[in-house]
């Protein structure tokens, strides 16, 4: 293991390459430096403590501005913590592309998150309607978005040698997200006062391999295994045709076994990489305690980027608190503070500098 | 001939006004007032001040006139207390019966109010025997999403909206003060189950129209701007 530091926020030097993997326990964010001051984002969540895009809080706090550096923005799925403030990202990255699976700009998901777009209480679904208000600026731009479909490459900066492509979704995830969207509208005649459950298909999810020189970074999203060689990891295995492999690892949907392919460690990625994961601390807590076992088996340089916080008590206010004690009422904040777990490679560097933020923790001190 | 016709008759005549008005001094006009004509489709004529004052005096002798034999008993009791506030000392130059009478604005602040100190928007996650476990938005500290969690008595709900709870239902939590009328201040807990109404198909229509102009853009339906290449040409 080796030794790993807490972090000390600075902006990196021209040649090297940072990824930052931010996870507070509800979404994921991921941001890499490509060279030359120039950013790419993955997904986009909310900072727990800013409540502003956690993008943008950490590019601010290394004194970088996101509405020059930021040259890629891309949602690898619709799901409410993927795509957290995404829109405020996109408004405020004014020099980026944005792109997306291509069924996102589809009729039959515009149409659904415009339906979902006009009841906007915020206990609803949000991934539809920030896909729906960042198309919206985009249109206002006149900035038509990459449409992302597996195996093509969707963004280029050929003076950086950075090359990033799409591994997914495959076209049998594509037609069936297009045929199941009409079910994911509000049944006719309920009330508008309840929740529309959550979408929970991750048909769409957008598997990406970054390659900087001869650096390659796999980052696995929300994709699952079914077993379906047309569908999910058995599909980008199947189609994956040259043999590179990867030296750093997001790990697929939290490190829940339904995003495992013993192929992925195998095929994919180098002996021993570096891996990190972005716990889920809600309801069903990922990673189980069998997950962090499994992943430790294949690399000993696994990372979560944030604590298994169980819920805590929160107070707020003396008249508040005495309302809520009169009435045996306690406030439980499932939130823990936003952590992050930075990777840099300098420039012929064997391997990667770890270092972590307070609330992040090697995945062997992780106690599910 | 009634009382406002007679006032018109009076008022309208230029032989009468032109009296009046030297009487009163001239006449300037701070602003006019409308007395209704009795050709109702054409506009009402518009008297300045001074024929107001006459209007008022006038009304006022028709008034007097119209009083019966109950006048002078009222006018007696009116003179006895006239003279007890005599002997008090209080020197009253006009009587309150003699001026028009005079509204008040309503005071609208002698309302009950209510401030907030919390404020939550939460949504059922399970109806228990004796509790409901929900999830809240914590609005008070301009959270985007669901962060907290609680399980709130079925005693802190108002009986009208029990029969309603429901996995999935949404409603509004607040705590804070409410101020009577009266100044009394109170620490309340209010949760409100909102009625919204159901899902439509106009709802749907009316978002698939919105919808269209994005996808024009979009160059979905084949029409708008040409969708750029997977492969970007960028650098």
């Amino acid at each position: 293991m080796e030794q790993v530091q807490n972090l000390a926020m600075q902006n990196p030097a021209k040649d090297e390459i940072d990824v930052v993997v931010i996870g507070p326990g509800f979404g994921e964010c991921i941001l890499i430096h490509i060279g030359a001051g120039e950013w790419i984002v993955i997904d986009s969540c909310v900072d727990s403590s800013s409540e502003r895009p956690a993008a943008i809080v950490y590019l601010e706090k290394i004194g970088v501005d996101p509405s020059q550096a930021v040259k890629l923005v891309c949602a690898s799925h619709w799901h409410d913590d993927h795509v957290g403030a995404m829109a405020e990202l996109v408004g405020a990255c004014t020099a980026a592309d944005f792109a997306c699976s291509a069924a996102l700009s589809r009729s039959e998901f515009v149409e659904l998150a415009s339906v979902l777009n006009r009841n906007l209480s915020l206990i609803q679904p949000a991934g539809p309607t920030e896909i729906y208000n960042v198309l919206n600026i985009l249109e206002q731009r006149r900035q038509v978005p990459l449409r992302v479909v597996a195996n093509l490459p969707f963004f280029r900066r050929p003076e950086l040698s950075c090359v990033v492509t799409a591994l997914s979704p495959s076209n049998t995830e594509f037609d069936r997200f297009l045929r199941s969207a009409t079910a994911l509208y509000p049944p006719l005649t309920t009330s508008k006062s309840l929740r529309v459950p959550d979408p929970k298909p991750n048909d769409l999810s957008v598997a990406m391999w970054v390659t900087i020189g001869d650096v390659h970074i796999l980052l696995g999203a929300d994709v699952e295994e079914h077993g379906d060689s047309h569908r999910g990891w058995s599909a980008i295995l199947a189609s994956k045709a040259d043999r590179t492999r990867a030296r750093l690892f997001k790990i697929a949907h939290h490190g829940s076994i339904t995003g495992h392919h013993d192929d992925i460690w195998g095929i994919m990625l180098e002996s021993n990489p570096h891996a990190v994961l972005t716990p889920w601390n809600r309801g069903s807590k990922l990673p189980t305690a069998a997950d962090r076992d499994r992943i430790m088996s294949f690399t000993g340089h696994a990372f979560a980027t944030s604590r298994p916080v169980s819920a805590r008590e929160k107070k707020k206010g003396s008249a508040v608190d005495r309302t809520l004690t009169e009435a045996n009422i306690t406030i439980q904040d499932l939130e823990p503070p936003t952590g992050f777990v930075h990777f840099c490679m300098k420039p012929g560097g064997p391997t990667w500098n770890v270092t972590l933020s307070p609330e992040a923790l090697t995945l062997d001190k992780y106690v599910a | 001939m009634s009382l406002i016709a007679a006032v018109v008759s009076d008022l309208t005549s230029p032989v009468s006004w032109q009296d009046e008005a030297e009487q009163q001094g001239g006449a300037s006009k701070a602003y006019e007032m409308a007395v209704p004509s009795d050709n109702l489709s054409s506009e009402p004529e518009r008297l300045d001040v001074t024929k107001a004052q006459i209007a008022k005096r006038l009304i006022n002798q028709f008034v007097e006139g119209q009083k019966g034999p109950d006048v002078t008993g009222y006018r007696t009791a009116r003179q006895e207390a006239e003279r007890v506030d005599d002997t008090i000392g209080s020197q009253k130059t006009t009587k309150p019966w003699e001026t028009s009478p005079v509204v008040r604005p309503v005071n609208w602040t002698r309302a009950n109010t209510f401030s907030a100190l919390q404020e939550w928007e939460g949504e059922i996650l399970a109806v228990e025997n004796e509790h409901i476990a929900v999830s809240l938005v914590d609005l008070t500290a301009r959270k985007r999403r669901a962060t907290e969690h609680t399980r709130i008595p079925l005693s802190e709900i108002n009986e009208q909206d029990l029969p309603r709870l429901a996995k999935g239902r949404v409603f509004r939590w607040a705590i804070g003060y409410l101020r009577l009328k009266s100044g009394t201040k109170k620490r309340v807990s209010n949760i409100v189950f909102r009625d919204l109404p159901r899902w439509t198909q106009r709802d749907f229509s009316d978002a698939k129209a919105d919808a269209a102009k994005l996808l024009r853009f979009l160059g979905t339906d084949g029409a708008g701007a040409e969708p750029r290449d997977a492969e970007s040409g960028e650098g």
